[in-house]
């Protein structure tokens, strides 16, 4: 019976410190992430590394500091769909961050499911914010009922009571807000157009949220794809969604400058960053390491070129 | 002096534990209650309706009466939960139980308006079956068919895929509500059509190079000697930012008939029509008719919003294993510009009862599907204003004696099905439909998987899910030939 106890004691207690730190996910939480980061040239781990960009898109640095870390592609930032819980998780928190709300439901519903538990407290808070999102009160509420089923879960639950039927509550807060706003206007068919194109479409309906517009330049430079990056620039630089280049943007419109003749100054990049690509470039000609140059988008292309 | 202290302290708890309900006063308000089975039609031999105030911190009493039977309850944190045996009498009393509910408002007890819970002789069949699912988009996990006894609460697995190695199971079928002749399919490990009849199980490879697919949505011949199938190349996309959430549909499909006996699969070209998109086949009571859902064929997904099924017949001649000539379109898309699926006729060849949707194939994910019906006498359209909720209210089937049916609706929260039941009276007319009644109150809130797929049986189940399993398992399936 002193066991039984003991056991439900310690479920709970390892039930509440999920709680609260699920509860208080704040900058200082990614800050952690992010400082905590292992950067190895050798072998990249796509999901610590998918958390890593998780964490520098929720601290607005994404498409500064990105190529800081060692890349692997679009599948160290959009983690491959593998049909589990935890692949689900993560990609539920990556669309969220991106703003892409459909799709951070559907994979918190999959994580959900997938999960062996009753159900993934987590995840079900990701439901209760789409849901709450989306307008779709009913089933927040019914989330919400099962969440605060759970004593260690109950006051996080609690606390979504007030958005419930309640759009002038969800829209003026700081979470729930700026994601319902970048919900599109007319409907499309997410991701089949490929996530580029959904995220397009977020960042047209909502160009204050900027995540959008980062991850959508960052997919862009590590898929290569140059001219599709250039395009985003033409449709979005200047505009309230990208008012300035951000590093990574900055280096790849140095890069785009060579097809493009003086392209880089018609998107605000500094004098001092072309010098530098300029620079890089001579290094390489001459055969010299640009070590020094490691943490740039033009050294993610040398090394995917050297692959 | 003792005896007397006791009898008297009795007496007080007695009259505590009753208290009396006056009649309600003038400005008397409706109690709001979940479920609401307020004027609802009810069988004799449904399970008790229990219910609570819809605000849980509510406390009052019930007062049940028919016609000399009476029966008080108190409510406890806010539901009332009626014994069986009560509630047996009461039903049993007469056709109109009254039910008067008062809460607690400053500590007096304030009576509501009275309510009446018809009975209906009419006898509904004992069970029910249906899959329990989280109503998901790609991936699923623990899922399983069960049955429910509708005269009580009892819930049981007849086949879940825990013993499965957690693959998919769906489309589960009764020969005319028979539990013991029934199929349903597997997908993904141990993938294959399963087949129980005659205290028998048999696996069925059903994929041929004449056909799009492996058999799908099934209904049984009343012979019990075939089985009609369509054949679908089916797809799934997620709306960006739309209510119905996901949209599934078919790039192409076909209609075909099975046969039992000799493991063959039949059809007809009006029935295999490469302009058109044929789906959800089932049978007239007689055998006679093959009814389907018919739509041009369009370029999907992007086409999606465009398709429109009609409801056809065609003559079905079981002695010859062979189809009519000539095809009947019962409701036609291109007049109603809407859409109509899963045609399903009363045993009493009666009623036509169908869901009907904007466009598209799958009813349940449409939020504006409804049921509707269609008068085979006279070809009358019924709305089944009644009946429909404001959110999906798709798959529906029959009961033995046409006086009822049961389907999934979404009303409840927009997003998990729970089945609802309403009576059926000769001339079309249904009552207000009733909540399947669970014993526990906060079950249909709780539970985060769908009922899916919600058949009428006459009794349980009756074949061993282990022994499903090893046939599943070790027997390699039997190939259908078309």
């Amino acid at each position: 019976m002193i066991k039984h106890c003991f056991n439900c004691l310690f479920v709970f207690c390892l039930s509440l410190i999920s709680a609260c730190k699920y509860e208080s996910q704040s900058s200082a939480d990614y800050d952690e992430t992010i400082a905590s980061y292992f950067n190895d040239d050798q072998t990249v781990d796509c999901l610590k590394l998918s958390l890593l960009n998780l964490a520098l898109a929720e601290t607005g640095q994404l498409a500064d500091k990105a190529f800081y870390y060692t890349q692997a592609g679009l599948d160290g930032l959009l983690l491959p769909w593998n049909y589990t819980a935890e692949a689900g998780e993560i990609l539920s928190d990556i669309y969220w961050s991106m703003g892409h709300v459909a799709y951070a439901q559907r994979m918190a519903f999959e994580a959900n499911m997938l999960d062996n538990r009753d159900f993934n407290p987590a995840m079900l808070k990701r439901l209760i914010e789409t849901n709450l999102v989306f307008g779709a009160y009913p089933v927040a509420e019914k989330y919400i009922g099962i969440l605060s089923e759970n004593r260690a879960w109950k006051k996080v639950a609690d606390s979504y009571k007030r958005f419930l039927f309640n759009d002038a509550a969800v829209e003026s807060n700081p979470v729930l807000g700026p994601k319902k706003r970048c919900i599109p206007k007319l409907d499309f068919i997410s991701i089949v157009r490929g996530v580029d194109e959904d995220l397009k479409d977020i960042i047209r309906t909502n160009p204050d949220y900027h995540n959008a517009i980062e991850y959508l330049g960052v997919i862009y430079l590590l898929d290569c794809e140059m001219d599709k990056f250039k395009m985003m620039l033409d449709e979005f630089y200047g505009t309230k969604a990208l008012p300035e280049l951000p590093k990574s943007f900055a280096e790849a419109a140095c890069m785009l400058s060579e097809i493009h003749r003086g392209y880089w100054k018609s998107v605000g990049v500094s004098a001092e960053m072309y010098k530098k690509y300029i620079n890089f470039k001579a290094r390489l000609e001459k055969g010299l390491a640009p070590d020094k140059y490691k943490d740039t988008f033009w050294y993610y292309i040398m090394r995917i070129n050297n692959q | 002096m003792r005896k007397v202290a006791f009898f008297s302290i009795f007496i007080l708890l007695t009259v505590s534990c009753v208290p009396k309900v006056d009649n309600p006063s003038p400005g008397a308000t409706e109690a709001v209650i979940f479920p609401d089975y307020k004027e609802v039609t009810i069988t004799e031999n449904i399970a008790p309706l229990n219910f609570s105030f819809k605000d849980d911190k509510t406390r009052g009493v019930a007062v049940f009466e028919n016609s000399g039977e009476r029966l008080v309850l108190r409510s406890r944190k806010g539901e009332f939960h009626i014994p069986k045996s009560k509630w047996n009498n009461l039903k049993a009393a007469g056709p109109v139980i009254k039910v008067t509910l008062a809460s607690y408002e400053g500590g007096k007890l304030m009576p509501h308006i009275p309510f009446s819970i018809f009975v209906s002789k009419e006898s509904i069949d004992s069970f029910v079956a249906y899959r329990l699912i989280d109503p998901g988009y790609e991936t699923w996990n623990k899922l399983g068919l069960y049955q429910r006894c509708l005269e009580n609460f009892t819930e049981t697995p007849f086949m879940t895929n825990e013993v499965t190695d957690r693959n998919c199971m769906n489309c589960h079928s009764f020969n005319n509500r028979d539990p013991g002749t029934m199929m349903f399919h597997m997908r993904a490990a141990n993938g294959g059509t399963y087949v129980w009849k005659e205290g028998k199980i048999e696996k069925l490879n059903t994929k041929t190079s004449r056909t799009i697919s492996a058999l799908v949505y099934p209904y049984w011949h009343p012979s019990g000697k075939y089985i009609s199938f369509s054949v679908n190349d089916i797809a799934q996309f997620f709306h960006s930012s739309n209510p119905n959430r996901i949209e599934v549909y078919d790039y192409k499909s076909d209609v075909v008939v099975y046969s039992i006996d000799n493991h063959q699969i039949s059809s007809t070209p009006l029935l295999m029509d490469t302009a058109r998109m044929e789906t959800f086949p089932s049978f007239s009571p007689d055998g006679k008719t093959l009814y389907y859902c018919s739509s041009p064929q369009t370029e999907m997904p992007q086409g999606y919003r465009d398709v429109r099924y009609s409801i056809c017949s065609i003559p079905f001649f079981p002695e010859t294993f062979s189809f009519g000539d000539k095809v009947d379109t019962i409701y036609n898309a291109a007049k109603t510009g809407l859409d109509a699926t899963f045609p399903r006729v009363s045993p009493d060849g009666r009623f036509l009862l169908f869901a009907e949707t904007a466009y598209g194939c799958f009813s349940i994910w449409h939020k504006d599907s409804e049921l509707r019906m269609i008068d085979l006498k006279n070809g009358r359209y019924l709305t089944l204003d009644k009946i429909n909720g404001p959110d999906a209210d798709s798959y529906h089937s029959w009961s033995s004696n046409s006086r009822w049916i049961i389907w999934a609706s979404r009303r409840q929260d927009g997003l998990y099905s729970r089945l609802y039941i309403s009576h059926v009276d000769e001339n079309g007319q249904t009552s207000k439909p009733f909540l399947l009644p669970q014993r526990d109150l906060k079950h249909d809130r709780l539970l985060m998987k769908s009922y899916n797929v919600p058949e009428f049986i006459s009794g349980p189940v009756t074949f061993n899910q282990d022994q499903m399993a090893d046939v599943a398992k070790k027997e390699p399936g039997i190939n259908v030939s078309f």
